[in-house]
């Protein structure tokens, strides 16, 4: 632990002078540039409901709960030759945790794909990658950097969720084969993806699908950041008991000077009547110099779920500070309130609150 | 002695008034130089507008004519490097750097190549089709064979 807490500390004080640098080797037909971050989280949660242990029924509460995390580790290798790129991003999760889960850290591949850049109209992509469903759907490894630690519920909701028999994702995870592009006049053109996904698999590494997944994605840019408005749909085919998934999003995201606006919707049903996820946030940012205080609204909802059946609310305020270019620190408190009869009255209103340090290289 | 002092004194005042002179004037002639916009003659552009200039430096404008544009770039602590951005891109240093720190990690983009002298850079200009830069007007007789598409006055 104290070795740890002295390494996080030495490594997050030796990006203060910016002495942080990513690798970029330039040959005469391809550039290989390495870039990372690396992040130190402490998060305080609140009681939380949450099903009861059989054989009893209904709902009772899990004790609070008090973390530090390295929750992320990421390096990313990028070639660039002429129109083809290849993109590897590697990533460790929980390599040192005090109080949350059991550090396991080891590298996995969260992307790996190759693209062909024809023209900014058509790009060509395949492997394993993150799809564009919706505005963090690309970048949730990184969100940190860019954005509120705490993902909207629709993009990570809380863990009763899951503990309660929710769905393992309510937005797509990754696709396979992808052709995307942005095509129209001028700054306000429209960006377009299709893509192709194996889907699910089993946890021996099987193919759960009946059929492959597929999703896409229309958004109507004012920028080249693919701001403007969105909507997305995707599904796939559960050979279990889910039945076919449908996952529809719509999307907002708007920025004027200062301003940031994002405000998404999401709605994700299965045949089988499994789940029946409404989900929507609002958040609202202003750049102060290095500061960007912010202030979100979110709602979710499963009618199929004891614990969100009568639906949660939950009010976010925050500030970020770049602190250098290469330092990022953050500050976070969460207020969720679920409703519902079944919800135990000492663990109605949840608290959370979140500190993190994010060193980029 | 007091008549000496006298004298100490105005020399002294003349040879600072001298140093303060010499800054200046150093410093209007250097902030007198003009940015030259280059480009490789096989990217086809004629002239550009400063917003088409910014955009390839920002990663948002990838292709010129169907062909892949391949921006240079100089060190951040270079004065025609701070004298494009202020110029060309209305940044300074931090705010580039962190611009392309959020496109390396949300767009998986690769920044421009960065050269250490305008002589690098011309080679790397000429030996891309795509190949596009900038020179302090100081530096245009070495552009031989690459075409200037804008000048960026202080």
């Amino acid at each position: 632990m104290k070795r740890f807490l002295a390494a996080a500390v030495v490594l997050l004080a030796a990006a203060a002078p910016r002495v942080a640098r990513a690798v970029t080797l330039d040959a005469q037909d391809a550039r290989v540039s390495i870039n990372g971050f690396l992040d130190l989280q402490y998060t305080y949660m609140g009681r939380l409901p949450a099903p009861a242990t059989p054989p009893a029924v209904g709902l009772t509460t899990q004790d609070p709960i008090s973390t530090l995390d390295q929750d992320r580790l990421n390096l990313i290798l990028k070639v660039d030759r002429d129109r083809f790129r290849v993109n590897v991003n590697v990533s460790s999760r929980k390599a040192y945790s005090v109080g949350g889960v059991e550090p396991h850290g080891q590298f996995s591949f969260q992307e790996a794909y190759g693209e062909y850049r024809r023209s900014e109209a058509l790009n060509v992509r395949g492997g394993s990658f993150l799809v564009p469903f919706g505005i963090y759907n690309e970048i949730r490894y990184a969100t940190s950097l860019f954005a509120p630690v705490v993902l909207p519920q629709l993009y990570e909701p809380l863990p009763n969720y899951a503990a309660s028999g929710g769905a393992d994702h309510i937005v797509p995870e990754e696709g396979n084969l992808m052709v995307s592009g942005a095509v129209g006049p001028g700054r306000a053109r429209l960006f377009y993806a299709a893509y192709l996904g194996t889907g699910d698999r089993t946890q021996a590494g099987t193919d759960q699908n009946e059929d492959k997944a597929v999703g896409g994605r229309l958004t109507l840019m004012t920028d080249q950041e693919r701001q403007g408005v969105g909507v997305s749909y995707y599904t796939t085919n559960d050979g279990g008991g889910e039945g076919r998934r449908h996952h529809v999003m719509t999307s907002l995201d708007l920025r004027r000077g200062p301003w940031g606006l994002e405000a998404e919707a999401l709605w994700l049903t299965t045949t089988a009547h499994v789940y029946d996820v409404f989900s929507y946030y609002v958040r609202l940012r202003r750049h102060v110099g290095a500061a960007t205080p912010f202030l979100g609204y979110d709602y979710f909802e499963d009618t199929k779920n004891a614990i969100y059946a009568g639906g949660m609310k939950r009010l976010s305020t925050g500030l970020s500070y770049e602190a250098t270019s290469n330092l990022y620190l953050k500050a976070e408190y969460h207020c969720h309130v679920f409703d519902g009869s079944a919800i135990p009255s000492d663990a109605d209103h949840v608290h959370m609150v979140r500190l993190a340090a994010i060193m980029v290289f | 002695m007091r008549t000496s002092i006298r004298i100490l004194l105005e020399n002294l005042l003349w040879t600072f008034a001298l140093c303060v002179a010499a800054i200046a004037a150093g410093t209007i002639a250097r902030a007198a130089d003009e940015i030259v916009v280059v480009v490789n003659p096989k990217v086809g552009a004629e002239t550009m507008t400063a917003d088409q200039v910014r955009a390839i430096f920002l990663g948002e404008k990838e292709y010129w004519n169907g062909t892949r544009v391949y921006p240079v770039t100089f060190p951040e602590g270079s004065r025609v490097m701070q004298e494009f951005l202020r110029l060309g891109l209305g940044m300074t240093i931090n705010e580039y750097r962190s611009w392309w720190i959020k496109r390396i990690f949300r767009r998986a983009d690769v920044p421009p190549q960065s050269v250490s002298t305008p002589e690098e850079a011309v080679e790397v200009i000429r030996s891309h089709p795509g190949g596009i830069g900038f020179l302090s007007a100081g530096d245009m007789a070495e552009a031989d064979g690459l075409r200037p598409v804008l000048r960026l006055g202080p």
